[in-house]
């Protein structure tokens, strides 16, 4: 059983270790956030 | 016209076992750009000299920080693998050593992948500076090796990259290495070949570039209409 609302959490607490002010790695962060929500679709 | 709710799962009819992994490997991919550009201050691969997949799958697997996204360890080897493969030269894949789920997931994040790039390349809040990879934009043409082989083989070879104008082939490149027709179908439909070429032909002030990008998509138009 896969939980896709923990993988995104557990995604989000580890990239926020990270500094959120630089915007290559918001950036990288919305890529991934996207392709996740390409996977799964919007509806 | 498809509709913009389904996701690239719900097109390849994936239960939702294999949506939900599918999903994670998205959530995964890149993980491994987070310590690359905290270690080297750049996400290329080449400068770093850090293999971003190799560096995703150490942080996910090293001390088995996996088990805090997934506790059930049966999926672990189609998550590694696809993550692996998701930025290898498709010749370099091995597809054949490859189990039927392992091909199948591997293909699938490479497809979201190049899904997103065309988004982000093609987006007019995104800086072509941000998406090129060189600081000199004063570049003539493209090489004509690169364009010749490109025509004859629908591959680049990455090593003979050597400027922004050499650069644009690889966005073209992309076309020709994608597994499933409805991410092609999407590539058209949002016309993303189409906006990249305006958006390179306002940037580059070369004509030859200009003409040269047009014979790329025009490469790419054929090979569209094959499809």
């Amino acid at each position: 059983m896969i939980d896709t609302k923990n993988i995104k959490e557990e995604f989000l607490r580890y990239t926020s270790n990270y500094n959120p002010e630089n915007e290559r790695i918001k950036a990288k962060i919305n890529h991934t956030m996207r392709v996740a929500r390409k996977l799964q679709g919007s509806c | 016209m498809l509709g913009n709710c389904k996701g690239l799962a719900n097109y390849l009819n994936l239960s939702g076992d294999y949506t939900n992994l599918a999903i994670a490997i998205g959530y995964f991919h890149d993980i491994g750009r987070f310590e690359q550009i905290r270690i080297a201050n750049t996400f290329s691969d080449k400068e770093s000299k850090i293999n971003h997949s190799e560096m995703s799958v150490k942080v996910l697997f090293e001390n088995n920080y996996i088990r805090k996204f997934i506790k059930d360890s049966c999926y672990d080897q189609i998550i590694k693998l696809a993550i692996l493969n998701h930025n290898k030269s498709s010749y370099d894949i091995g597809f054949d050593n490859l189990s039927e789920k392992e091909a199948l997931f591997t293909k699938i994040i490479r497809d979201a992948d190049k899904l997103d790039i065309f988004y982000t390349i093609t987006d007019p809040n995104r800086s072509m500076e941000s998406i090129f990879w060189y600081s000199d934009w004063d570049t003539k043409e493209i090489n004509k090796d690169i364009i010749k082989f490109f025509e004859t083989n629908h591959y680049i070879d990455y090593s003979q990259i050597n400027n922004n104008a050499d650069v644009i082939t690889t966005y073209y490149a992309y076309i020709f290495d994608l597994y499933f027709p409805i991410t092609l179908q999407l590539i058209k439909e949002h016309k993303y070949l189409d906006i990249l070429t305006q958006r390179i032909c306002n940037k580059f002030t070369s004509p030859i570039v200009h003409e040269q990008t047009k014979q790329l998509l025009e490469i790419c138009h054929k090979y569209f209409t094959k499809k």
